[in-house]
């Protein structure tokens, strides 16, 4: 049982200082009223005007954040970031594992190591054995580096022309493929395609390389027609002194005469490729082999061809490549670059710099 | 302060009845409630407020907690839930208050109680004591609520409140002393 507590429950006697407090402060107590509903607020209603203002911020705040969040995208997949898988390697003279490589920077590869890049967000290049790579561009619509000497291999996925190495001697431009290039330090070199197409072009030399099939690099831009790697040996090695060496005309027409000999249905497109870099009485043979291999449809003009008019043979692209089963090995739209005059002094095209060997 | 630790005991089944249909928009049993715990609320204010301002923030506070009442998950909180929002709205009001002297023209409201010199020196003596003194002792001396209707109406133990009440009114004494010598 509790004591009597008056300040506790006005149990016991009073206490009268309590008393005389609660007596005087009593007026500061409530007053008794009912509670007043009428002073509950409503929510306030949007105006249609404040909902357009608010809409139209509300646009704005999305387009910024996307446009910022595209930007990093952008930024970040840009970046060439790079891995030695084996032996060493060095940026710009700097022994690295890992990194990034920027724009103006040149990686080289030694020992017969292997260095994996990722470019951006289209592929990798793998540089194998003594290589050494200059990043000359980075971005959505280019990614190109100058292969200044060494090999690597290359897998794309990408539209046409995304991807472009430039060489000494010739430009490989992806048409959305996988294949290896190398080149010496000499600019002597070969493109060899597994995947896709490649073009490899050098000014007005050109030849398109589909996969399984592989094109050599001379100096001074000279590049073979693409040939296939099952083709003779006689064709190939014809093909190649026709192409790449200083014949007199008596040895050219020697050489071409092999070459055509040597040639089957399956070389229409290596042969097709040679009108671009032969006499008019060299092109007359090879027009007629050609046709004998796979006939050339109604509207392609012989005379036109043996002239040097590149488009009379235009129809008769299509009708080898659907002769060879070539179709399905998808090219994709257009390249949009300008024609490839090679590194030299020191710099390539576009006024990107490069660095001598 | 001590809070009740079984809520259960704050609250009786009829108070949790009627917490639960104001819940679901019974206008009557707010008002139940509202008589019940009015003064309660109209102490914690006067503790922290002066006198002129409790009588319209203490109507504000119930229709706050009308508004907010479907948020209570457990209506045997309803007590310490409702104390709080009284204290929280004295804090508020503290912040944006100005100071008497700046209003001396304009906020000479008819509301003001008329009271005595001795009263007002009372209730300044018990805002200016310690949190847990002040409202315990402004809830038993003012509004008139026993100890355990303190205690079950804000929540808190029986043991915390007469505590509170008896340290409260040793110190009160102590100062009001101070100011009669």
């Amino acid at each position: 049982m509790t004591e009597p507590d008056y300040l506790w429950d006005r149990s016991g006697r009073p206490d009268p200082e309590i008393e005389r407090l609660e007596s005087s402060l009593a007026v500061f107590s409530m007053r008794e009223r009912p509670l007043d509903w009428s002073r509950i607020r409503e929510p306030k209603r949007l105006s249609m005007r404040a909902w357009r203002i608010g809409f139209a911020f509300a646009a704005v705040c999305v387009v910024l954040i996307a446009a910022l969040a595209y930007s990093t995208f952008r930024r970040v997949r840009s970046d060439w970031q790079f891995v030695v898988a084996a032996g060493t390697a060095q940026v710009d003279g700097r022994t690295v594992r890992r990194g990034v490589l920027r724009v103006g920077q040149s990686l080289a590869n030694a020992g017969g190591g292997s260095v994996r890049l990722r470019v951006g967000n289209i592929g990798d290049v793998v540089l194998t054995g003594d290589t050494r790579i200059r990043l000359l561009e980075t971005g959505e619509r280019r990614q190109r580096l100058a292969l200044e000497y060494g090999a690597l291999h290359a897998r794309i996925s990408a539209p046409p022309a995304v991807f472009v190495v430039d060489t000494a001697s010739a430009r490989a431009i992806d048409l959305g493929c996988e294949y290896d290039l190398n080149v010496g330090r000499d600019g002597t070199g070969s493109l060899r395609v597994s995947a896709g197409w490649v073009q490899l072009d050098y000014g007005a030399r050109q030849t398109q390389v589909p996969q399984g099939a592989e094109a050599r690099i001379a100096s001074r831009g000279r590049i073979t027609p693409a040939y296939f790697l099952d083709a003779a040996p006689a064709f190939r090695s014809a093909l190649a002194r026709f192409a790449l060496e200083d014949l007199s005309a008596h040895e050219r027409l020697a050489t071409l005469r092999q070459v055509l000999s040597s040639a089957r249905q399956r070389d229409a497109l290596t042969l097709l490729n040679l009108f671009r870099i032969s006499e008019p009485d060299e092109r007359a043979m090879i027009f007629d082999r050609l046709n004998a291999l796979v006939p050339a449809p109604a509207d392609v003009d012989r005379e036109g061809v043996i002239a040097g008019d590149l488009g009379a043979a235009g129809a008769w692209w299509p009708v080898v490549i659907h002769a060879l089963g070539l179709e399905q090995i998808k090219k994709k739209g257009p390249l949009n670059l300008t024609p490839y005059t090679g590194m030299s002094s020191g710099r390539v095209d576009n006024g990107a710099t490069a660095t001598g060997n | 302060m001590e809070v009740q630790a079984s809520t259960g005991a704050a609250a009786g089944d009829a108070e949790l009845a009627l917490v639960r249909a104001a819940q679901a928009g019974d206008t009557r049993a707010f008002e139940m409630l509202y008589r019940r715990y009015a003064r309660a609320v109209h102490g914690i204010l006067l503790a922290r407020l002066p006198a002129e301002a409790v009588d319209d923030l203490a109507q504000e506070v119930f229709l706050t907690v009308w508004q907010k009442l479907k948020r209570l998950r457990d209506p045997a909180a309803f007590p310490g839930w409702l104390a709080a929002i009284a204290r929280n709205r004295a804090n508020d009001h503290h912040r944006r208050w100005v100071p008497a002297e700046q209003l001396a023209d304009t906020h000479a409201s008819a509301e003001t109680p008329h009271a005595s010199a001795d009263a007002r020196q009372a209730l300044a003596a018990i805002q200016s004591l310690p949190d847990a003194y002040r409202e315990t002792l402004t809830l038993r001396l003012v509004e008139g609520l026993t100890g355990p209707e303190i205690a079950a109406r804000t929540g808190l133990t029986p043991g915390s409140v007469r505590v509170n009440l008896h340290r409260g009114m040793q110190m009160l004494r102590e100062s009001l002393q101070e100011g009669r010598g």
